[in-house]
């Protein structure tokens, strides 16, 4: 836990950051140790129609998220919850947990279930750290996945030099290369207790380019309570 | 209300979440036996409740008025008690969390343990679901459960009571037959089965989340619950992993004998002589047996990237019948649809109206199914097969959905018996029938309009 603040110093008096020190400068702004949010996701669709889903998302220490639905209808009371690579979604019409795969898509959208339930870029890719002449201000991030449960194979992220970490937009990629996601991410906003990030993730699909996702964030409060309770298995329903 | 609900209430300020659904399902059948329905209407008004006046209590209802209509019934239209309108109590319950791992439960809930999705062998408890599409089924029991859940470890332990009696989806008599018999017992219309025992049931389970695995032990008392065992004690194990995009899970109950009904051989063919000469029809001869027999599900889901799921599992059912005892159930159960009934016992709340009742009678099973959602966006088609392995009989249930807005589901399905190898299911005469064309409907068409709210 000591590392980051001596990096942000070393940072401070010019020294070049790693790729690792960047990665992590994401990873603690975009997904902090534990917060809740309320956010909205909307799906637009090729024949320009949206679909819009409301949530409430807990994150726990560790790799530990939960999500609840409460828009629309027929989704309300469903649940997800991920604990490091365990994924389940409770399924109210069940009265039961299933386990998930991470890859499959969130709720029908652009974004797949890792997206949203994982932000631990530091653990599950390896990073080297490029200069981007086309943007100055950011430092590009190629990321290469560790193992092959990640979600995607390969992701290019740009983040801002200053604050670092700060993202721009990203393109995530399959193992063969194709370009399978882009994201931009805009809107930064101060959440307060320290919590500064972009309240609005575009994802578009790059297979069929019409499509995209937009995932804004209502709130976040990093000093919601997240006990370790609230991501057993047996939680979920309650 | 009770004194520390209102408590609660008074203390906090209040949550309450109310979703549910208004649903019309309409099915067109090829009919094949006496009573089956040509047309049937069957309407439901589904209402669930949460209520949470603390965080760390809750209570919760899921409740269904049903309205049934049925047309052009097989040997002449008349009044049947299966299509009457009904209330169905799917669940409702308290949930209390005294401390932050232990947890209180009580009332009617829909608890499974088991990772199988189509079948469950180690759920003794819940009413039967219809394996092709186990969202149908939405009840539970009525029972009581302490727990202690922790992040990768859960204990729990549950007693139910079977429902002996009820009316308007609430138990009028539990655990017990009530002094006086039913209404139908007393016209005659149906035996009077009641006796003097406690049916009850007891479960118990350690959960732990081992490897990324979902391993679950169970163990289970019951008495007259569900099954006509008495006094029986079986153990059970449940694991469930995924790999990438691959779900693989397992599930098996043990127990000592069957309690599978065995046709007295000869009275399939001469019931009436065997009444005479006061032969059982049936009897169920391996209660008591101390053999090992088991019933076990394996099966895995994979998820494509294209947002296809592909689901299969095979099952087997230790309580099945062997070729010859098929043979027998099969020749009277064509004769005499409603005795055999009778004889397997419908000694359980059915809970919610199945659109395929599924009583498995054989060893063998495989069912496949294949999902894929958002085809031009609004659409999804899904196909299952449940497949009889042993005569090689299926029920095909190929399905389409449509979602014009986000609060409407319209559903075109059909359910087709598929008959199988003539020589491997059940002859009689020059007919022969495979197990999924035993029943008295044929193809069935069914058209679903839900709405949720």
């Amino acid at each position: 836990m000591t590392t980051l603040p001596l990096t942000f110093l070393a940072l401070a008096f010019g020294a070049e950051p790693t790729a690792l020190d960047a990665l992590k400068a994401y990873d603690a702004l975009m997904a902090p140790p534990h917060f809740k949010a309320v956010t909205k996701m909307t799906a637009h669709r090729d024949d320009g129609s949206t679909r819009e889903y409301r949530m409430t998302v807990l994150k726990g220490e560790g790799d530990k998220s939960r999500i609840w639905f409460s828009e629309p209808a027929a989704v309300r009371g469903q649940e997800m919850l991920r604990n490091g690579e365990n994924l389940w979604v409770y399924m109210p019409n069940l009265k039961r947990a299933l386990r998930l795969a991470s890859r499959e898509s969130f709720q029908g959208g652009d974004f797949n279930n890792a997206d949203i339930m994982r932000a631990d870029y530091a653990a599950d890719y390896d990073a080297t750290l490029e200069v981007d002449p086309s943007s100055p201000d950011t430092w590009l991030l190629k990321l290469k996945a560790k193992t092959k449960d990640a979600s995607y194979d390969s992701i290019k992220l740009w983040v801002q030099k200053a604050p670092l970490g700060m993202p721009v937009k990203g393109e995530y990629f399959t193992a063969s290369g194709k370009l399978l996601r882009s994201a931009k991410f805009s809107e930064v906003k101060d959440f307060g207790h320290g919590a500064t990030r972009p309240s609005l993730i575009t994802m578009r699909n790059e297979l069929a380019t019409q499509r995209f996702s937009e995932l804004v964030f209502d709130s976040l409060d990093v000093t919601a309570p997240a006990p370790d309770s609230k991501f057993a298995l047996a939680d979920l329903g309650r | 209300m009770t004194p520390l609900v209102l408590l609660l209430l008074a203390q906090s300020p209040s949550l309450v979440s109310v979703t549910g659904y208004l649903d019309s399902r309409t099915t067109a059948a090829e009919t094949l036996g006496d009573g089956a329905a040509g047309l049937n209407e069957l309407v439901e008004g589904n209402v669930q409740l949460k209520l949470t006046p603390h965080e760390r209590f809750t209570v919760q209802a899921d409740a269904s008025l049903f309205w049934q209509g049925a047309w052009f019934l097989h040997g002449g239209d008349r009044d049947l008690p299966q299509y009457r309108p009904m209330v169905v109590l799917s669940e409702a319950y308290v949930d209390a969390s005294p401390q932050e791992s232990v947890r209180l439960l009580a009332g009617k809930k829909r608890i499974v343990w088991g990772s199988g999705l189509a079948f469950n062998p180690t759920d003794l408890l819940n009413p039967p679901k219809d394996p092709t599409n186990p969202t149908f089924q939405r009840a539970g029991a009525w029972l009581g459960m302490l727990e202690f859940p922790f992040e990768k470890v859960a204990l729990s332990a549950v007693v139910s009571g079977k429902t002996m009696q009820q009316y308007a989806g609430l138990p009028t008599a539990l655990v017990w037959y009530p002094p006086s018999p039913s209404f139908e017992a007393t016209l005659g219309w149906v035996p009077d089965v009641r006796d003097d025992e406690a049916h009850w049931a007891f479960m118990s389970r350690l959960y732990l989340l081992v490897a990324d695995t979902d391993v679950t032990v169970s163990l289970a008392y019951t008495n007259l619950y569900n099954d006509a065992f008495q006094n029986k004690t079986r153990p059970g194990l449940s694991l469930s992993r995924t790999f990438g995009g691959l779900e693989v899970h397992g599930e098996a109950l043990w127990q000592a004998g069957s309690s599978r009904v065995e046709v007295t051989d000869g009275c399939e063919v001469s019931p009436v002589q065997c009444f005479l000469r006061g032969v059982p029809l049936a009897s169920r001869p391996f209660l008591e047996a101390d053999w090992l027999n088991v019933n076990a599900v394996v099966g895995g889901r994979y998820y494509f990237e294209d947002g296809g799921i592909f689901s299969t599992e095979y099952f087997y059912n230790g309580d099945g019948h062997d070729p010859a005892g098929f043979q027998r159930l099969g020749t009277l159960f064509k004769q005499y649809p409603a005795l055999v009934q009778a004889a397997l016992g419908q000694s359980q709340d059915p809970g919610t109206p199945q659109q395929f009742a599924f009583v498995p009678l054989r060893r063998h099973y495989l069912l496949l199914s294949y999902q894929k959602p958002q085809l031009f966006d609004d659409w999804t088609v899904f196909a299952s097969v449940l497949a009889s392995l042993e005569d090689l009989s299926m029920q095909l249930v190929p399905q389409v959905s449509y979602e014009p807005w986000q609060w409407l589901r319209l559903t075109l399905a059909a359910y087709i018996p598929l008959p199988g190898v003539p020589e491997w299911g059940v002859t009689i005469g020059e007919d022969s029938y495979g197990e999924f064309t035993l029943s008295a409907y044929g193809t069935r068409v069914l058209f679903t309009a839900r709405a949720f709210f």
